[in-house]
């Protein structure tokens, strides 16, 4: 007699479970249970649970009950403050993340955020020293380990909440069997709860427990040759490298009439552009003018930012921004450095008042984008424009805001990585891609 | 705090609803060591008569499991005790006495642990069974202590990091959560194309890969696929001068030979821009660089910029 297939599924679930739990009694259990042990202890959302309300999974805690000294590390280790605004020590959180931070699947490029890079994402207005938070050897002082915050008003459908947005946590490579992690988000999280904020965010590119939203990468090729060269991309079997760099040559020269890079000045009508266009997701971030000021004005070898102001009215209709991340191109011959350029925040111009007439949601959803689609896509086009101009190789950009409607016109490419949106510490329903409107560096 | 789930968790396995679950008997026995271990310590008692089955197996199992953790608690104090011991330095903030684990703490967060991922129905709200006695404030404080103090590795950080580094088997890149995996152009390969291709050798791969395809084959220095491409054709464009030179000087390709839009390898060459192949087929004494593609272009007027 054959059990049906449900019994079965249920049977093998809980086989599986239980060559983890043997696997666990002798200490050698995977890794992956060994993170899963970590999540199973903290506030976030279960990933069989189903949110139909949103809210904090706990209560704040009061800052008389917040724990007072720093998590215990092992006995080897110590903690230390790193102070990002000190050359000598922001170097060493450089070396240390260029070695030791993210890489493909493939181990073929790794993440290297210039030090300039840091300094930025680091510093924004009300950055916190004490949420920038290094694990020295004791013995030697050599930096291994990071993990930072920075504070952020986030909008989470209807709530707006002073977040924290962690970001940065990297173990070095050697280390990774001492378990620094779990203490590193313990002791941010505690760093948090004594600045009186109790929700975070943050992203990555595994499945932890459990993502509010998930989008995927695209790539715009602008320097074919070379990412076929590095790996970054292959050619089909019938492709010849002269189609494909036929394929994505560019004009030299933007197409807006009154594009410009942006100015102090602007800062006032680029925060109420931004603003008013990002009501329209579902998982923002709110920008007030220090913001907007800190964040989008280019700085050189960092982050790009453009506006456009109308020739005749000379006001400032559009804007968008891109910043550089380059990877570390591992063991080739030629290439040292692959030059990714990421799509940052832009806002266009949304005719509120005719969409208001139409009463039907999806149906005025689908005359918003109509209304837009043309307009971004050409103001897109000058990003990749200017990004080429700049000598970056490819430009990223995931499938969030309103991103897809314009990237099968500007030839982007599936990738093969997506990015998981978490919360800490709040419930809440998940949320499209294409209503998440927070870019995280 | 740990000792609210221990007991409640307990509380949770004495209920009708837990007994009901028929757990195996080694289960049992696990959860009855860490149970005794954590609430009398370690086993005094005599040992029953061995015709008792029951009463021998549990015996035996708080024994041993005491026994064991014993064992591991010394281990895991001598490590500790070893490493080396830090210069204080008042610029970086230290933390002195690491809290050692217990016999009784490590048995109940072994007992909690089995109840937790036995999955038997055991749910712990921490705001109705917190007792009154937490000081701490902080929940979970003793098992992230016993968490890092049960750690087996016997290297200490200064050794990890002047061995070379060896990626561990199925390692999840989980030291740097917080940011995405780098992604790449997902690669889709077209249906088509899977049948054999015998230019393949000319397109990717090695050298060799492409000697012995022409040793197997020497006629394949003079087919053409569906675009007229020759092989010489596709060492030009996809960039290997090795290949460009083995063709040309072992297997004499025709390197004037054009395509179907009537471009030749140094059109190839300089559409995709190869200058070490462009310099190279120059340096022949019978290329032809006036050869015009069907849209009146010599190869240095395809030069990519």
């Amino acid at each position: 007699m054959n059990a049906p297939a449900d019994v079965q599924e249920k049977l093998r679930a809980l086989l599986h479970q239980m060559a983890l739990n043997s696997g666990s009694a002798n200490g050698k259990e995977p890794k992956s249970m060994e993170e899963h042990k970590f999540w199973k202890t903290q506030p976030v959302v279960k990933h069989d649970e189903v949110v139909d309300e949103d809210g904090a999974i706990e209560p704040d805690v009061p800052l008389d009950q917040v724990r007072a000294t720093p998590y215990p590390l092992p006995k080897e280790f110590e903690w230390s403050l790193v102070n990002v605004e000190d050359d000598k020590e922001i170097k060493e959180l450089y070396e240390l993340l260029t070695l030791n931070y993210v890489e493909d699947d493939d181990a073929m490029f790794r993440f290297d955020y210039s030090a300039e890079f840091l300094k930025w994402a680091l510093l924004p207005p009300g950055w916190k020293k004490s949420w920038h938070i290094g694990v020295r050897v004791a013995s030697n002082k050599k930096l291994v380990a990071f993990i930072s915050g920075i504070p952020q008003d986030v909008r989470v459908h209807n709530n707006v909440k002073r977040m924290v947005e962690i970001n940065f946590l990297c173990i070095h490579k050697k280390l990774r069997s001492k378990r620094l992690a779990p203490v590193l988000i313990k002791e941010v999280t505690r760093r948090t709860h004594l600045e009186g904020i109790f929700q975070a965010v943050y992203t990555a590119g595994v499945v932890l427990p459990k993502p509010m939203a998930t989008c995927r990468y695209f790539h715009r090729s602008l320097n074919p040759k070379k990412l076929v060269e590095t790996g970054f991309s292959q050619l089909g079997r019938n492709m010849t490298m002269a189609r494909l760099i036929k394929l994505y040559k560019m004009q030299t020269q933007t197409n807006t009439p009154g594009l410009r890079p942006m100015e102090e000045k602007d800062v006032k009508a680029v925060s109420t552009l931004m603003n008013k266009y990002m009501s329209h997701f579902n998982l923002a971030p709110h920008f007030g003018e220090e913001d907007v000021r800190h964040w989008l004005i280019t700085r050189p070898g960092v982050v790009w930012g453009y506006v456009v102001e109308d020739p005749e009215t000379k006001e400032i209709t559009d804007f968008f921004s891109f910043y550089s991340l380059p990877s570390t191109v591992i063991n080739h011959t030629t290439h040292s450095t692959l030059n990714a350029a990421y799509c940052f925040y832009y806002a266009v111009q949304i005719p509120d008042e005719e969409l208001s007439k139409i009463a039907d949601v999806s149906e005025r959803e689908a005359a918003r984008d109509k209304a837009i689609k043309d307009r971004l896509t050409g103001l897109m086009q000058d990003a990749l424009i200017l990004a080429r101009q700049n000598d970056f190789d490819v430009f990223n950009a995931l499938n969030l805001m309103d991103n897809s409607l314009f990237i099968d016109d500007l030839k982007f490419g599936p990738g093969d990585g997506y990015l998981h949106f978490y919360l800490y510490n709040w419930r809440c329903r998940e949320v499209e891609s294409k209503k998440v409107g927070l870019v995280m560096l | 705090m740990l000792q609210d789930r221990f007991n409640s968790a307990a509380a949770y396995m004495a209920s009708p609803a837990a007994k009901k679950l028929s757990l195996p008997s080694s289960t049992k026995l696990a959860l009855y060591a860490d149970y005794k271990l954590a609430t009398e310590g370690l086993c005094t008692q005599p040992r029953p008569s061995l015709l008792e089955f029951e009463k021998s197996a549990k015996w035996k199992a708080w024994k041993e499991t005491g026994e064991r953790y014993v064992k591991e608690l010394s281990n895991d104090a001598k490590n500790t005790t070893s490493s080396t011991t830090s210069t204080n330095n008042s610029n970086h903030h230290q933390l002195k006495d690491t809290p050692q684990l217990t016999l009784p703490i490590k048995a109940m967060i072994s007992y909690v642990q089995r109840v937790e991922e036995g999955q038997w129905g055991w749910h712990f709200d921490s705001t109705v069974e917190a007792s009154q006695s937490s000081t701490t404030g902080d929940h979970d404080l003793d098992e992230l202590e016993a968490y890092l103090g049960v750690d087996k590795d016997e290297l200490s950080a200064e050794e990890l990091l002047a061995r070379p580094y060896v990626p561990t088997q199925g390692e999840i890149p989980g030291a740097a959560m917080t940011a995405s995996g780098i992604s790449t152009l997902a690669f889709t390969t077209d249906s088509e194309e899977t049948g054999n291709d015998p230019m393949e050798s000319s397109k990717s791969g090695s050298l060799e890969g492409l000697q012995s395809a022409l040793r197997a084959n020497p006629d394949l220095v003079s087919f053409r696929d569906d675009m007229g491409f020759t092989m010489l054709h596709w060492a030009c464009d996809r960039g290997s001068l090795d290949k460009v030179r083995a063709l040309v000087e072992t297997y004499h390709a025709d390197v004037n030979a054009q395509d179907a839009e009537g471009a030749t390898p140094l059109h190839c060459a300089s559409l995709s821009g190869w200058p070490d192949i462009i310099e190279y087929l120059k340096s022949l004494p019978n290329v032809d660089q006036t050869i015009r593609d069907n849209s009146g272009m010599i190869a240095d007027e395809c030069l990519e910029d």
